[in-house]
């Protein structure tokens, strides 16, 4: 005995009590906006590793080296720094994740006898280990050359600054060994997404369910002024009351939802694949979500404490759904967690129609996982509201 | 003066008892960041360190393939950068990438040796994960090491044969050959092992929660005092020979209070839960102390812009997420591009994870905090001047 007018005219006052407040306008439309806009800048940032380098100026030598370590600038992202205690506060600092002193004279040792050091200055362990490799590969090139020039002079009784720049010539003439390198397999995680996609899709995810929690409190509102009672008392029926005020939570995700999709489209040129399969798989979220706000609504005793709770479990399953941290990079037993979430099962959904395309099909036991976590908390936050308001 | 402090001491002690009984407070000061604190650093484990695991085919017996096998990958296993696993052919070396057990895979092709001492190109294939950028560079890295090596050789006879103006004679190339591998190298690479003034991820996240939430604990005061006005409790108040001053200072006491508690809780909990070092405790005290204050300043001149409670939580509650975003509370901000860092200065948040990070690595006391401190402080001392000489009127009789 559902009376859907009367349900959708419940939903309909819910809707408008949120967007007439004025304080939440903030945190639904500015707030994430933010946030992808910072995600977005984050993009691929730390994918390339800074190294910071001292040289000596005027050193042909040296600058050979930089050179060397530059590369075709795919790896390294090279930074001249002018003195070593710079370079050492930035790198303890982390903005460079490693640093090379070349010494003065770098050209003039290397044209006598003896052996030139140069330092790698970085933290143990870490990502650093594996900055020191490329670094080496850049100083043996130099090494090659100065080695094979000392070698021919002495065996011919040449000027070693003669035999150098005959050395360098013929560099590119000998065989050596010839290193091809090709990627193979999976993709990783980030690849297929550009600039902002990959945080536009975590954030639609974080804030639909966010904005559903911030609705509760008001829930928690309607009941303690009696307005459910009242609505009671007119021939309304209660399902029709909990139809119409899920039908409220619903609606306020979905304006959540619809707002990031829109603005992420239209502003950054996010692509969200099959609008179908995107729609139905934000659409099912939307239904978790109204359903787990209509839960805490229910249960909680002040709107504040509604509020608060609704926040920090919103946050918290966030991130253990992967809206914070990609899924791909949690330790295994986190993820196993995740797995567990509607998050984790909306965004992976949302992700895989993005990168790979594909269609309802293809998301199938997304759409499976969520619908069975709709049916249940709706259940559950129907039998607790009816409860709350008839007991 | 003395009565007057006293209404202040009472009103903020008020004040946080209501605020504990009603549990939100609790959740929002204490278990909101220390509970995000622990799933973010559950979430990140450890993934900060580098180990790669790499496959190699050795599918040539001679003896520089073996030198390449044992000294030069072998030399990172032995330096714990990797751990490496032998396949018997080229395609299972592939499958252990393809199949994510190995994130690069070395292909050292049968006749490797003989090429190279004939003086022929020899090829080594290196089959990285598309998801493994680094462990691939590394890889390639090392056998392009190994390379120069056999280019010093050929190059040192190439340049003996050009000086020399006639190709040279076999013992002739055998001496050059023999000199250039035994040659010293002529640029060594040292380690300088540089102490980082950083955080660790789980200090990090313990940090950016607690200054993150500490928004929230210090505006419970000055929030308050919009419901006092509703309720009639603040007239009811000023009725008595109270000045508003003190009624003010009340309330910016009680979020002062919040604050410290909440902090104090944070370090202690942190540190024993996820193992979070936030350094030594006089200079993490100092930096607490300016970001209270902060805090407590720029959510009084938020608040004295609102009209309602609710107005004034919620205004209070979307400045400080956006210094948050913007001061790293959810980034690490050493990773992020160089402008995001500059605007991370530009908050308090910013400077509390900074100044946390000063008082790490080698030779750090607790004066490093000193400059963080300030700012905030500094930062403090503006906002809660504006905040409170705007705030008068909410507590002027109307």
């Amino acid at each position: 005995m559902i009376d859907p007018r009367k349900a959708f005219e419940i939903g309909r006052v819910n809707m408008l009590r949120q967007v007439r407040d004025r304080s939440d306008l903030f945190f639904v439309f500015v707030l994430p906006t933010i946030i992808i806009v910072a995600l977005g800048l984050q993009f691929g940032g730390a994918q390339q590793v800074r190294l910071g380098v001292v040289a000596p100026a005027g050193d042909a030598a040296a600058i050979a080296l930089v050179q060397q370590l530059r590369g075709d600038g795919t790896t390294l992202d090279v930074r001249t720094v002018a003195t070593a205690d710079e370079l050492r506060s930035l790198v303890e600092r982390g903005r460079l994740e490693a640093g090379v002193v070349i010494p003065d004279g770098l050209g003039a040792g290397l044209a006598g006898s003896g052996a030139v050091t140069v330092t790698y200055l970085a933290a143990t362990g870490a990502l650093t280990t594996g900055v020191r490799a490329p670094v080496e590969a850049a100083v043996a090139k130099l090494a090659a050359i100065t080695t094979a020039a000392r070698v021919a002079a002495r065996a011919t009784g040449t000027d070693a600054a003669a035999a150098r720049p005959v050395a360098e010539s013929l560099y590119d003439t000998v065989p050596g060994v010839v290193v091809e390198a090709r990627a193979v397999g999976d993709p990783g995680m980030f690849a297929g997404f550009s600039g902002f996609t990959f945080g536009a899709s975590t954030q639609l995810v974080l804030f639909t369910y966010l904005t559903s929690m911030t609705a509760a409190g008001r829930l928690v509102w309607t009941r303690r002024m009696g307005v459910s009672r009242r609505m009671i008392s007119t021939p309304t029926s209660v399902g029709t009351i909990i139809a119409g005020e899920a039908l409220g939570r619903f609606g306020v995700a979905m304006l959540q939802a619809a707002y990031i999709v829109v603005m992420s489209s239209l502003v950054f040129g996010v692509t969200w694949g099959d609008p179908l399969a995107a729609g139905a798989l934000i659409a099912l979220f939307g239904v978790v979500s109204a359903g787990i706000a209509l839960l805490v609504g229910a249960m909680a005793r002040t709107p504040d404490q509604a509020s608060s709770m609704g926040v920090f479990v919103g946050l918290a399953m966030g991130a253990l759904g992967g809206s914070m941290i990609p899924f791909q990079i949690m330790p295994p037993l986190m993820q196993n967690v995740a797995r567990v979430l509607p998050q984790s099962w909306t965004l992976l959904g949302l992700q895989s129609l993005i990168r790979d395309g594909g269609g309802i099909a293809s998301v199938a036991p997304n759409l499976a996982v969520l619908a069975v976590w709709g049916v249940a908390v709706m259940a559950l936050a129907s039998w607790r509201f009816r409860k709350a308001i008839t007991g | 003066m003395g009565a007057d402090l006293r209404v202040a001491v009472l009103i903020a002690i008020k004040d946080l008892r209501q605020r504990v009984r009603d549990r939100s407070a609790i959740l929002a000061s204490i278990v909101a960041p220390l509970g995000l604190a622990i799933i973010f650093s559950a979430l990140l484990g450890n993934a900060t360190g580098f180990h790669a695991r790499y496959a190699v085919a050795n599918l040539d017996g001679g003896q520089l393939a073996a030198v390449l096998r044992t000294d030069v990958i072998g030399g990172l296993a032995t330096a714990k950068i990797a751990e490496i696993t032998d396949a018997a052919t080229r395609d299972e070396a592939l499958a252990l990438v393809t199949n994510g057990k190995a994130d690069a895979a070395f292909v050292i092709p049968a006749g490797f040796t003989a090429a190279i001492s004939a003086g022929k190109a020899a090829t080594l294939e290196i089959a990285g994960a598309r998801n493994a950028t680094l462990e691939t560079e590394v890889a390639r890295a090392v056998a392009e090491r190994f390379g120069e090596g056999v280019v010093a050789v050929q190059l040192a006879v190439a340049t003996a044969s050009k000086l020399h103006g006639s190709p040279l004679d076999g013992p002739a190339t055998g001496a050059i050959v023999t000199a250039a591998s035994a040659a010293t190298p002529a640029i060594t690479l040292t380690d300088d092992v540089a102490r980082l003034r950083q955080l660790s991820m789980s200090t990090y996240f313990s940090a950016s929660m607690a200054i993150l939430f500490l928004f929230f604990s210090a505006q419970i005061g000055i929030v308050s005092l919009f419901d006092e006005r509703r309720a009639g409790t603040l007239a009811r108040i000023l009725a008595g020979p109270v000045r508003p001053w003190s009624v003010l200072f009340g309330k910016l006491l009680a979020g002062f209070a919040m604050g410290a508690v909440s902090l104090t809780v944070l370090v202690t909990a942190t540190t024993l839960a996820i193992g979070a070092d936030w350094g030594p405790p006089l200079g993490v005290a100092l930096i607490a102390l300016g970001a209270i204050i902060a805090a407590i300043g720029i959510t009084t001149l938020v608040a004295s812009f609102a009209r309602t409670g609710e107005s004034a939580a919620a205004a209070g509650s979307a400045v400080a997420i956006t210094l948050g975003v913007l001061g790293g509370s959810f980034t690490m901000s050493t990773q992020s591009p160089d402008a995001m860092a500059t605007l991370a200065l530009f908050t308090p948040h910013g400077w509390f994870l900074r100044g946390l990070a000063e008082l790490h690595g080698a030779g750090a006391t607790p004066a490093d905090a000193l400059p963080a401190a300030g700012v905030l402080l500094a930062m403090g001392a503006v906002t809660l001047t504006l905040g409170l000489l705007r705030a008068r009127k909410l507590v002027s009789a109307r």
